[in-house]
């Protein structure tokens, strides 16, 4: 049997079909829903932007190729549109030259792909000055990088210490969206200083820095502390990508949080895309709301970053 | 629909003293979900080991298949443990588990062979497949008490005996690659791996045939590795062996 996406491809070559589809319905091929698209394991004819991108990773047993290929190739199977990303080399860089040019490396991407990548910029709390000189090149005329990419527990920093307080500061006076990992899957998370709960410490961040649209990675591992917290803050957002999540999570995030607060990620080219795009797809939500997280939650975060629409 | 159709071999239904969020309590609950995610068939075990309950509901429907639930104490002074695979065999269930423990206060769930090896001959026998939790091979679980080396115990020991780890971690593809190259019957659900190019890598390495599509619904969501495989650069072939092709013909083999 033919897939809807088979059948107008057929379709393009075959007036016979094309006028087929035309009559069955009413003018326009049959509307592929983003379930459908799953099961298929169709590319998805939605619009759909990915908020926790990156290139450079990890496959099992060796280091993925360097560079935007191998995340093109996992966009392109699962019809992501645009990405946002950081450079994986960047966050890990144990020094100031690498962690430059591993940015230097994400901006250079983004400018020449323009509507299919955008970059996040990591801020490396160890290295405050290098971090706040390199996001002066977010302020530079012309197509920029976004926002921060924050990962506290690579780095091991307080989430309300002072490196990353200029962060804030720096998000909060120029609008910018700040993805931050705070908590890993095997259990570690970013510390604060006075070992306080991280939703109240960062809820004390977000009254403070109101500018700053802060979007919590992998849904903060622990939906019960963050939902509550994102309904709270109308600055912050929850990122769906993880590698194993409970049953109905997005289901209960969204009646939390709010449809309009959850952003899709899939953490590819670290994660499998696939995955993490079907928990939105298979997800008891409207279609209106599975549409809301897969991209237009996405443009209102990032805004006049995004260049195009589809690709 | 997809060229391959879903057999989950990891899913419970059922209610128990300790409730969960979203339990399904009976078979209706469970097709409703499973036509969601397009799920074909399920094993499905009922909670807390209530066997006859679970028979029950599997009746309810020719898309479900009942894994027995086997004890791991002695009911009565005369019990003998391996004696409930064959209430097993003659209930008509087709594979088996134990269950991971719900407490502290439970009794310790120990595989050595010196204390089940009857069981486990009595399964291999009857080619029954025994599908045991993956989680306690990387971290303390409950009161799970075993590791790698009793399922290299096991499969050493009970060479025809089919064994499924259900959610092995990621972090474990090495040990299990290895062990898989090893044992002719050691199977693995491939929820957890979910790194990029995770599962091809696995199916390049062992092949398609000891993979196998397991949920852990109603705690986990089933739509990862769906999503997974349904988009995974594998041929048509052996996405339908790892979906539900594997756990069938296991099943199929069962006398």
């Amino acid at each position: 049997m033919l897939t809807r996406r088979q059948f107008v491809s057929h379709s393009v070559t075959s007036g016979a079909a094309l006028a087929w589809a035309r009559n069955a319905a009413g003018g326009a091929p049959p509307e592929q829903s983003v379930t459908e698209a799953i099961r298929d394991g169709e590319p998805f004819d939605a619009e759909v932007i990915d908020a926790h991108a990156h290139f450079s990773g990890f496959l099992q047993g060796g280091k993925l190729p360097p560079g935007v290929k191998t995340l093109f190739r996992a966009m392109d199977r699962c019809g992501i549109n645009l990405s946002v990303f950081s450079n994986s080399s960047a966050i890990g860089a144990p020094d100031v030259e690498g962690f430059r040019a591993g940015n230097e490396a994400a901006i250079a991407a983004m400018k020449k792909h323009p509507g299919r990548l955008l970059a996040y910029l990591v801020f490396q709390p160890h290295f405050v000055d290098a971090s706040l000189a390199m996001a002066e090149r977010i302020l530079e005329p012309g197509p920029g990088p976004a926002g921060f990419k924050l990962h506290g527990v690579a780095h091991n920093y307080p989430v309300d210490g002072e490196g990353y307080r200029r962060a804030y500061q720096f998000a909060h006076e120029h609008k910018l969206p700040v993805l931050f990992h705070v908590k890993s899957s095997h259990g570690a998370e970013t510390p604060t200083l006075r070992n306080e709960p991280l939703p109240v410490v960062l809820s004390r961040v977000l009254s403070e820095f109101t500018g700053m649209r802060l979007i919590i990675a992998h849904y903060g591992r622990g939906i019960d502390d963050w939902a509550g917290f994102t309904a709270k803050h109308p600055n912050a957002f929850m990122e769906t990508a993880a590698s194993g999540v409970p049953f109905r999570i997005l289901e209960r995030t969204v009646a939390a949080a709010g449809p309009s607060r959850i952003l899709f990620g899939s953490d590819s080219t670290y994660l499998s895309p696939g995955a993490q795009l079907a928990k939105i797809a298979f997800a008891d939500i409207s279609e209106e709301a599975k549409k809301q997280i897969l991209a237009s939650n996405a443009r209102q975060v990032f805004g006049k970053s995004i260049a195009t629409g589809k690709g | 629909m997809p060229d391959w159709s879903y057999f989950d071999c990891d899913v419970m239904i059922g209610t128990s003293r300790i409730p969960i969020r979203d339990e399904m309590p009976e078979a209706d609950a469970l097709l409703r979900e499973m036509d969601r995610y397009g799920i074909e068939k399920s094993l499905v075990y009922y909670r807390e080991g209530a066997n006859p309950r679970g028979a029950r509901e599997a009746d309810k429907s020719d898309r479900i298949e009942l894994c027995w639930v086997l004890p791991l104490t002695l009911r009565s002074p005369e019990d003998r443990l391996e004696a409930h695979v064959d209430r097993m065999i003659e209930a008509g269930a087709k594979a088996a588990r134990f269950l991971a423990s719900d407490g502290p206060s439970d009794p310790p769930v120990i595989l050595k062979p010196f204390l089940l090896g009857r069981v486990y001959e009595r399964l291999q026998r009857h080619r029954a497949p025994l599908l045991l939790e993956g989680a306690p091979l990387y971290r303390p679980e409950g009161t799970a008490r075993y590791g790698l080396e009793d399922i290299d115990a096991i499969c050493s020991s009970f060479p025809d005996l089919p064994v499924i780890l259900l959610r092995t971690h990621r972090s474990l593809q090495t040990q299990l690659v290895m062990m898989t190259r090893k044992h002719r019957h050691l199977y693995f659900t491939h929820a957890l791996n979910t790194l990029y190019g995770q599962l091809e890598t696995v199916v390049k390495t062992i092949g398609a045939d000891r993979v196998l599509f397991g949920s852990q619904m109603p705690y986990w969501d089933p739509s990862l590795p769906i999503g997974m495989l349904n988009y995974a650069e594998l041929p048509t072939d052996q996405k339908q062996q790892i979906a539900g092709g594997n756990l069938q013909r296991l099943l199929d083999q069962v006398s």
